[in-house]
């Protein structure tokens, strides 16, 4: 999947019901060029970085964080915890797809 | 294959471990959402730990061996005892649900330390007296108890 369709994807799981004009007045982008971006129109990088933005706040800990905290957990963490932490993020994933049901 | 088990698969092998049962079965015994407990299903027969004979689930004989040696297994019960213990302190902080899970810091004098053992033991003695009961799975309580010394507690933190 192309990075323009997994941020308007991402967006939108975000922000499920929100407004055209909404998202117009928060990334500041005209309401009918939104409506092309969402229907396809390509973006511009500093489009792209206004909706990347408003996830990352909007998550708090963005991807690039997780990544970073990542790296440096294995480069910091003994081998137990790291076999602890992987564990852990098995049984998360694992049962975030049950409660979707597959 | 996986070596570990989730809460929620321990949760369906224990129910089929009761008695065999069909879906419809399953759903009144674990009172989980018919689309969730179908999902646990399916990575369960994939893992081959259940079978399927007449629309009744059963635990597959060829790898309760197997089973039993993951469901022992200390870091995974480490990992599942820390799920649900995270999953209570939840409900009780930001839930408020402040049956869920207590939490206290105290100073204890030798003569208050021998009484608050003295009736951890009996809470202990009481719930293995019980233990050995079966019913609804769903209506299942999990207790936990427990005590450690503040200095200790923050160096197996480390």
């Amino acid at each position: 999947m192309s990075l323009q369709k997994n941020i308007i994807i991402t967006y939108k799981n975000l922000f499920p019901t929100e407004t055209l004009k909404t998202t117009s007045k928060k990334t500041g982008i005209q309401q009918t060029r939104v409506f092309r971006i969402f229907n396809g129109a390509e973006m511009k990088l500093s489009e792209y970085e206004v909706f990347e933005n408003i996830i990352k706040q909007s998550q708090g800990v963005g991807f690039n964080d997780f990544l970073e905290a990542s790296r440096k957990c294995s480069q910091t963490l003994p081998t137990e915890k790291l076999k602890d932490l992987y564990f852990q993020m098995n049984l998360l994933i694992k049962n975030a797809r049950y409660l979707k049901g597959y | 294959m996986n070596s570990y088990i989730t809460s929620i698969e321990r949760y369906v092998l224990e129910s089929i471990q009761k008695s065999a049962k069909s879906i419809f079965d399953l759903v009144l015994d674990t009172k989980l959402e018919p689309k969730i407990l179908k999902s646990v299903l399916f990575n369960l027969q994939n893992e081959k730990y259940i079978t399927v004979r007449k629309e009744r689930y059963f635990l597959n004989e060829k790898r309760i061996e197997d089973l039993k040696i993951i469901l022992k297994d200390r870091m995974t019960s480490t990992l599942e005892i820390s799920h649900i213990i995270k999953s209570n302190i939840h409900e009780s902080l930001i839930n408020d649900k402040k049956e869920c899970f207590q939490f206290k810091k105290i100073s204890l004098n030798k003569e208050e330390e021998v009484i608050l053992n003295s009736m951890l033991l009996n809470i202990e003695s009481f719930l293995e007296s019980i233990q050995s009961k079966k019913g609804k799975t769903s209506d299942e309580k999990i207790v936990f108890w427990g005590m450690n010394s503040y200095i200790n507690t923050i160096n197996s933190l480390l």
